[in-house]
């Protein structure tokens, strides 16, 4: 995918590096000169793949091939122009996909009226973080999605009661669901009831925020 | 009518004197983060009481303080596009006012918050169109 981002910060910056290796194409807009060069050296991108200037100026983002992009991440620390960068991308070029990160909570209700399609606010970002870092029971990773929903992957330790269980027999709590199962082996186990979960399994879910202790607690006591 | 005003360079400050003149009705509030911006208007309404407030005129609690769920017209004429276009925008979506008027200098950006049902003027279109006028006599 051809994927644009305002704004190289160090979350634009890091961002466009795993996109990178994830093989998608990447250009990243950025008005700041002392930026470019550190967000250069993080996401190892092209020269040529940086663009400098006003990431809301229509004219900018035409040079930044926007009209085929499929999707615009807009990450820098003023509200108002990811807002703006998103609604040229969105009206005028017609680019199916927005994402915001936004500064200040308060506006994370204009943005979602406004059309943009997910936002995600600086603040979760940085506590899912440190809950993730806290949560010395296990090695589980959060990411949060609209709507107060988040993935959850957690690797199923030795000790858990549900080692040797099949699908069908593991209680989750309400609104959850089983994204995938990576085996020790690295390799994807079949979403079925009869599949059972080994030892060191990496286990992925989808649940309510509010819920995510309690699954968390469901998947990895010990009895 | 209540009118509110966000931001007080020589736009706001003209629009906010003219009203002031035309009418004893109008309650206006111009609202400002840097209080020195207020030096721009006329003795007697910078010192009028509620006539100035200092505050974030993007901001939800600052709109809120200076008044704007009580508007009937909201004006964003601060310095940055983007920054009108987004308080605008809540004024229009979150508080209801029923008559919203930014500024945007870009004219693409303005084209499209028209279509998006703002009332935006480019004073970059405007300028312009004042000077070809002028040239052709």
């Amino acid at each position: 995918m051809y994927i644009v981002i305002v704004g190289a910060g160090k979350v634009g910056a890091y961002l466009a590096r795993d996109l990178r290796n994830g093989g998608h194409e990447i250009c990243v807009i950025e008005n700041d000169l002392n930026r470019i060069g550190s967000a250069l050296e993080i996401s190892g991108l092209e020269d040529s793949a940086i663009i400098r200037g006003d990431g809301s100026e229509s004219s900018v983002m035409t040079e930044a091939g926007i009209v085929r992009a499929d999707i615009l991440i807009t990450t820098t620390g003023q509200d108002e122009d990811n807002l703006a960068s998103c609604q040229l991308a969105k009206n005028i070029f017609g680019v199916n996909r927005t994402i915001s990160l936004i500064n200040d909570p308060e506006n994370e209700i204009v943005f979602n009226l406004l059309g943009v399609d997910v936002t995600v606010r600086r603040t979760k970002l940085l506590l899912d973080e440190i809950e993730s870092i806290l949560d010395s029971r296990s090695d589980a990773r959060f990411f949060s999605l609209t709507g107060d929903y988040e993935v959850i992957e957690m690797h199923v330790p030795q000790t858990a009661m549900i080692v040797g269980d099949r699908l069908s027999d593991i209680s989750l709590p309400p609104d959850t669901t089983i994204v995938c199962i990576i085996g020790a082996d690295g390799k994807q186990k079949p979403i079925a009831p009869e599949t059972r979960i080994e030892i060191h399994d990496a286990v992925t879910t989808l649940t309510r925020s509010e819920q995510g202790e309690a699954l968390l607690e469901s998947l990895i006591s010990e009895g | 009518m209540n009118i509110l005003i966000s931001g007080c360079g020589r736009i706001g400050a003209q629009i906010a004197s003219k009203l002031a003149e035309s009418s004893n009705d109008h309650e206006i509030t111009i609202i400002d983060a840097d209080p020195q911006s207020f030096l721009l208007l006329p003795q007697e309404l910078r010192f009028k009481d509620g006539f100035t407030f200092v505050g974030d005129g993007a901001s939800d609690k600052d709109l809120k303080t200076a008044g704007i769920e009580k508007a009937d017209v909201f004006i964003a004429v601060a310095v940055r596009d983007n920054r009108n276009a987004l308080s605008a925008q809540k004024a229009k979506h979150i508080f209801r006012v029923s008559k919203v008027v930014c500024r945007v200098g870009d004219p693409t950006k303005q084209s499209m918050y028209n279509t998006l049902g703002l009332n935006a003027m480019s004073p970059t279109l405007s300028t312009a169109t004042q000077i070809l006028e002028a040239v052709s006599l």
